[in-house]
């Protein structure tokens, strides 16, 4: 218990620490931004009153000293006052957000798990017999890994949608230009997942490489461990050796190492988004950024920042669960 | 151990005759993955060097809008007749410069961060480990928008900055995970009892040792930069003006080089971009497998078959 | 224990990979009797280990066997080539007729699995038919045998002591009630307590079971006490193989006689302790005399040109008591002890006279030295 109690220390004092960069950027923001905002916003409709302190207190521009400031940004975000959005005038931030929140979710949450499995498994695989032709492919996943993921969107964009083959769709969530309603029936679904296939691709394609390098090394080194040695000795099927004994040990490291490649995904989900035009919260930040939409940009960098130090925290019980030895040490 | 000592350890353990420094960096050099990845890091450090030079005005507006290779235009051209060649060449110098750049000044932050908490111990090492970890486990990409974003400047210097100052934690992990078990070697407390003062046995002691380690983590580094610049050019941030790799892909995007099917202008600057990434990654992958022997692999067939043709064999 | 063998290893040559190949074991033959202790000693490199993995077909790239065979004799049934064992044969024959315990059980239990856990992946491995309750039954048996409380059946390696996690190596290695157990430095990583325990526990276990052990250690002290024969590995080869009683007092070769020389005696009177100068040989090399013959006080002409074959020691029929039951075969590979070469038998020390009187003073040696024996 004392380790779950260390590992949500850790991820609430990382929040806090989000939330304090969050409080101090808008710091650097040349001019007045609050003014610049109400500007602009006034000129898509009326602005409500009270806004501009509402604006205020989020850019942690407030009255009084530092501490005051802070104070006021805190309650706001606590309340969700997080603002209205410029170029959306007047729609809330916190609606933009939970609109595309569950795009992003759902597609780079399933491909992330995707090709962590098909990785990790492959990489066992490969591991597990080195040498053997399986070996061949790594380095084609190291080109893999080393592309872009919004460089390998667009050919597959040009490849499967505009220009080679017309398979795929070209981009949105789902088909915009029916009469499809969003919602759990099943043409949406449908057209949704449609759509959803050559982001997914892109992601699974990018990111299996770096897992089933990491795996098959830990593999072959886990393989002359002495445990595994001692397991072929007791004459143990070799399957059970495989995973029983060397792949549940040698996934430990891909296991840790899976918080900073969420990182990564989730970076690489933004230009990603981008190129197909997919409406999750990736494309809301890089329009939200070419917008200079500021109340968007920092709501969306709060929630991004919090799922992935949520799905961290996540991993980190999960990998105490796998390895007994971590339950105990400091 | 330093490169050199573990490689010639190497070139010793398999009987290489005159088994010296020299020798042995010979016969790491013969692994294909280290000269293949050497060949193309240094051929796109020559191009960023030596390229813009040769190859032409990037900014030339020409009358052949959007056409393919040709004797011309090697890689064709733009939307208004730019050569895309000509580009590409000099996105490499500004694309290197800024990944290098970075790199550096990430790995150099990391060595200070990581190197003095594993020496130090104690509160200090507590705390710079909890901000690494801290730094390392919110997302990159996302704060380097928002910071550039606020900031509205499109200089070279804070984009470097600013990735540096997102990047150094995984490195400063390793390295302080090393500094701890370094720390406590024989020459280390051979020279704390000596009286040797703390930086001097950092910089004579503990460094060079940890030389492998920095070097794979600076290239990571640098893979990294290159990529996070990218990504910013390519959706808008930064100086629209500036060629790099990524702003051409943006400017390609925008004008539709997908629709149009001008694939010379899209596919290219992606190209170098993965190719020099896995160049840097070929590099790392077979350092890796230099010093850690474990990881090489025997070819067994041959040996096994030989076995089994063996005089008196009962088969 | 019976002159009956229950394994029989001739002409071992085991080699490891590379630019130089090593050949870290060199046309071994031994024989071990059912029942019996057979000790292996030898300093660090001497291929007793590599020895033990290749009997028991551990052997893994860049090691390869390279010659020899290995012949297993059940008790009651018909004898087993080993080494023509493969796959699904060898999976079964593994652990069931011959097990081994493993130098640092440390590393050799699997991390993040409980104990209960890898007694059942034995016994679903070879016992399909037990049921779970049986074999969780039998685990409990089998820890209460090496004294561990049963109740510890479902902890984690690192929840257990260094000695404790020995003694569960060596319950394991008698969960299937092998035939054989080939012990590979199992007690170097304790301390001396600890060892002493674990050695009786062997002991014990040994005369309740009736299993032979081939038992491996650099540490000959305990080799005299615990085995029954013993064989000295030097460079590769074995050297020397004798009774462990006989050869512990009187000595046929120099090397056995040096590593004697190199660890005090409680009982007898204080001396000089000496080492053994010099350093073992590369095993990259061949040898084509005596590899022992740079380090050995009693060289002489034809020690570096001749490599020494296995032959009976001279001068043990005159002071050597009535071979005890079981056999005495007694080998040394060393030309002093070759009539051809050596007419007159081996120097002092070599020739029968127990060790005691081999006790030599400063002056002595110095004396032997300008003298010249050699």
């Amino acid at each position: 218990m004392r380790y779950v109690a260390r590992k949500l220390g850790f991820y609430l004092i990382a929040a806090w620490v989000a939330l304090t960069i969050n409080f101090l950027l808008p710091q650097l923001i040349p001019g007045n931004p609050v003014e610049a905002l109400i500007g602009r916003m006034s000129q898509s409709g009326t602005v409500p009153p009270g806004e501009a302190k509402v604006l205020t207190a989020l850019l942690g521009l407030g009255t009084g000293n530092i501490f005051q400031k802070y104070w006021q940004y805190v309650d706001g975000l606590a309340h969700l006052r997080l603002g209205l959005s410029i170029a959306d005038f007047p729609t809330p931030v916190s609606t933009e957000i939970s609109q595309s929140i569950y795009w992003t979710l759902i597609l780079v949450g399933t491909a992330t798990v995707l090709s962590f499995v098909l990785g990790i498994g492959l990489g066992a695989l490969a591991g597990w017999k080195r040498g053997s032709r399986l070996d061949g492919i790594i380095p084609a996943t190291t080109l893999l890994t080393a592309m872009p993921y919004f460089w390998l969107a667009l050919i597959m964009l040009y490849v499967f949608a505009t220009n080679v083959w017309h398979v795929l769709p070209q981009g949105q969530g789902y088909d915009t230009n029916s009469e499809l309603a969003p919602g759990w029936n099943l043409p949406f679904l449908a057209s949704a997942v449609q759509h959803a296939i050559l982001p997914a691709l892109t992601i699974v394609l990018s990111s299996v490489g770096g897992w089933l390098l990491g795996m098959r090394n830990m593999m072959v080194s886990t393989l002359s461990d002495d445990y595994v040695v001692a397991a072929e000795a007791k004459g143990l099927p070799q399957r059970r050796i495989m995973v029983g004994y060397a792949a549940r040990n040698a996934v430990l490291p891909s296991v840790s190492g899976f918080a900073i490649s969420l990182g990564f995904v989730v970076s690489g989900a933004i230009a990603m988004e981008y190129v197909f035009s997919y409406p999750g919260l990736g494309e809301k930040l890089v329009q939200a950024v070419n917008n200079n939409d500021y109340p968007l940009m920092q709501g969306i960098f709060l929630v991004i920042t919090f799922a992935v130090l949520g799905a961290n925290l996540l991993v980190d019980l999960l990998h105490g669960f796998i390895d007994p030895r971590t339950r105990l040490s400091r | 151990m330093t490169a050199t000592n573990v490689v010639a350890t190497v070139a010793a353990e398999t009987g290489a005759p005159g088994a010296g420094r020299l020798a042995g960096l010979r016969a790491a050099f013969r692994s294909p993955r280290l000269l293949a990845g050497t060949s193309i890091v240094g051929f796109f450090v020559l191009l960023g060097i030596v390229g813009p030079f040769l190859a032409g005005n990037p900014n030339a507006l020409s009358h052949t809008e959007l056409a393919g290779p040709s004797a011309s235009h090697w890689l064709g051209t733009t939307q208004i007749g730019q050569d895309v060649f000509a580009q590409l060449v000099v996105s490499t110098r500004a694309s290197l410069a800024i990944g290098i750049g970075a790199g550096l000044l990430a790995t150099l932050i990391s060595i200070v961060v990581g190197i003095s908490g594993g020496y130090a111990g104690g509160f200090l090492d507590e705390a710079l480990s909890l901000l690494s970890n801290v730094v390392l486990v919110i997302p990159t990409l996302p704060l380097v928008i928002i910071i550039i974003a606020d900031l509205k400047s499109n200089g070279l210097g804070p984009l470097i900055v600013v990735i540096a100052l997102t990047s150094w934690a995984a490195s400063a992990r390793v390295l302080r995970a090393q500094t701890l078990s370094v720390r406590n070697r024989e020459y280390v407390l051979a020279a704390r009892a000596a009286g040797e003062r703390g930086w001097r046995i950092v910089f004579v002691e503990i460094l060079p040792n940890e030389l492998p380690i920095i070097v794979s983590n600076f290239i990571f580094a640098v893979i990294f930069a290159i990529l996070t610049q990218a990504a910013l050019a390519f959706i808008g941030l930064g100086d629209p003006t500036l060629l790099t790799w990524g702003n051409m892909l943006n400017i390609a995007y925008n004008d539709e080089a997908l629709s149009i099917g001008a694939w010379w202008w899209f596919i290219p600057p992606g190209l170098c971009i993965a190719l020099l990434g896995m160049g840097l990654a070929l590099i790392n992958f077979s350092l890796d497998e230099l010093l850690n022997p474990r990881l090489r692999v025997y070819r067994e067939r041959d040996r096994e078959r030989r076995w089994e043709r063996r005089p008196g064999a009962a088969r | 224990m019976s002159e009956d063998i229950v394994l029989r290893a001739e002409h071992i040559s085991v080699e490891y990979a590379g630019r130089r190949p090593t050949r870290a074991v060199r046309d071994v033959t031994i024989e071990l009797r059912r029942g019996e202790v057979l000790g292996i000693a030898g300093e660090s490199g001497c291929g007793k280990s590599t020895l033990a993995y290749a009997l028991a077909r551990m052997l893994k790239p860049p090691a390869y066997l390279t010659g020899g065979s290995i012949t297993f004799f059940p008790a009651g049934g018909a004898p087993v080539d080993v080494l023509a064992l493969d796959g699904e044969g060898l999976r079964r024959f593994r652990w069931n007729k011959i097990a081994m315990v493993f130098q640092s059980a440390m590393n050799a239990l699997n991390p993040v699995t409980s104990l209960a856990q890898q007694f059942t992946d034995i016994f679903a491995a070879h016992r399909p038919d037990l049921d779970a309750a049986t074999r969780q039954r039998r685990a409990r048996e089998l820890l209460d045998m090496v004294g561990i409380d049963p109740a510890r059946i479902g902890s984690f390696p690192h929840e257990l002591s260094g000695g404790m996690r020995q003694r569960v190596m060596i319950a394991m290695a008698l969960a299937l009630q092998p035939e054989v157990i080939i012990m590979d430095e199992p007690t170097t990583a304790l301390d001396v307590v600890v060892q002493r325990e674990i050695l009786d526990e062997i002991e014990r276990l040994r005369e309740e079971l009736g299993f032979s052990v081939i038992f491996i250690t650099h540490d000959l002290s305990l080799l005299l006490e615990i085995s029954d024969r013993l064989a000295v590995m030097y460079a590769a080869e074995v050297i020397e193989r004798a009774p462990a009683e006989l050869v512990g007092q009187t000595p046929a070769h120099p090397y056995t006689l040096g590593l004697l020389r190199s660890f005090p005696d409680m009982r007898s009177a204080r001396r000089e302790l000496r080492g053994i100068p010099g350093n073992p040989p590369d095993l990259r090399s061949d040898f084509p005399g005596c590899p022992f013959e740079p380090r050995c006080e009693f060289r002489f002409e034809v020690c570096p040109t001749a490599h020494p074959a296995l032959g009976p020691p001279a001068g043990r029929t005159v002071a050597v008591p009535p071979a005890p039951p079981g056999g005495a075969d007694w080998q040394v590979a060393c030309h002093l002890h070759d009539p051809q070469y050596r007419p007159g038998g081996p120097p002092a020390g070599l020739n029968g006279v127990p060790a005691a009187d081999v006790v030599r003073t400063e002056t002595q040696v110095g004396a032997e030295r300008s003298g010249g024996d050699t």
